[in-house]
């Protein structure tokens, strides 16, 4: 499994706003230019995601808390870890066992916020789960 | 491990055949395994992949509570429906 290292620094937060992230992530994600500091304004009202690069022991998953998602406003930002394998992107949520996919990493997390909100609809629609996805139920609800 | 031997169609139709998932389908494929009205197992599947990458591969087989091998044969046929029942409650 090809891993590639998309954060060159670590310990560095970057937050920026919406308008700014596709861009962003698209320019910066796929090539390998470094981050700078003045790269994005700061948007204290408007975060979307902030990024945050992997600890050194962690490499190959990088890190990002998604702040919003499309419809539902989040109490608490989610913690996702991505990482490339062969052609395709993979978003992962930390706390809780849901992923998705993209050809790029825009596209896996839009497909992620997605999933979770899918997720959130399916679990507020019954109690009939597993207690593995209870135990997520109770977890997700801290977020919304 | 198999993944090159199938593309995500292939996995789509395997789960609704064997497993019976019903598939939410917007941006990707997502379905509910259910052991009678119980939801226990949720898995996301990406639309129109031809090669699926081992991570993809692995993902959709924890995604089954199944190691790589035993989703090996959840597609490939040894492991029926049934079969992927029983393993599933024990790990329930």
């Amino acid at each position: 499994m090809q891993r590639k290292k998309l954060f060159p620094k670590s310990n560095e937060t970057y937050s920026f706003s919406g308008a700014l992230t596709r861009a962003f992530l698209l320019n910066k994600f796929n090539s390998s230019s470094t981050f700078e500091n003045n790269d994005f304004q700061h948007h204290n009202n408007y975060y979307l995601y902030s990024i945050q690069s992997a600890t050194n022991s962690d490499d190959y998953c990088q890190k990002l808390k998604i702040k919003r998602l499309d419809t539902i406003v989040l109490n608490k930002a989610i913690e996702i870890c991505f990482q490339k394998d062969e052609d395709i992107y993979i978003a992962k949520c930390v706390d809780f066992p849901i992923h998705s996919y993209g050809d790029n990493l825009v596209e896996a997390i839009d497909n992620l916020r997605t999933n979770i909100e899918e997720l959130i609809d399916d679990l507020k629609s019954s109690d009939d789960f597993s207690h593995k996805w209870l135990d997520v139920k109770a977890t997700i609800l801290h977020y919304i | 491990m198999l993944n090159a031997q199938f593309d995500s169609d292939n996995v789509v139709k395997i789960c609704k055949r064997k497993l019976k998932i019903s598939f939410r389908c917007n941006k990707e494929y997502n379905g509910w395994y259910m052991i009678g009205k119980r939801r226990v197992a949720r898995i996301t599947i990406p639309k129109g992949k031809k090669n699926i990458s081992p991570g993809l591969y692995k993902g959709m087989a924890e995604d089954l509570l199944l190691s790589t091998s035993e989703f090996d044969n959840l597609m490939s046929c040894p492991l029926s429906g049934d079969g992927y029942k029983k393993i599933v409650q024990k790990r329930l």
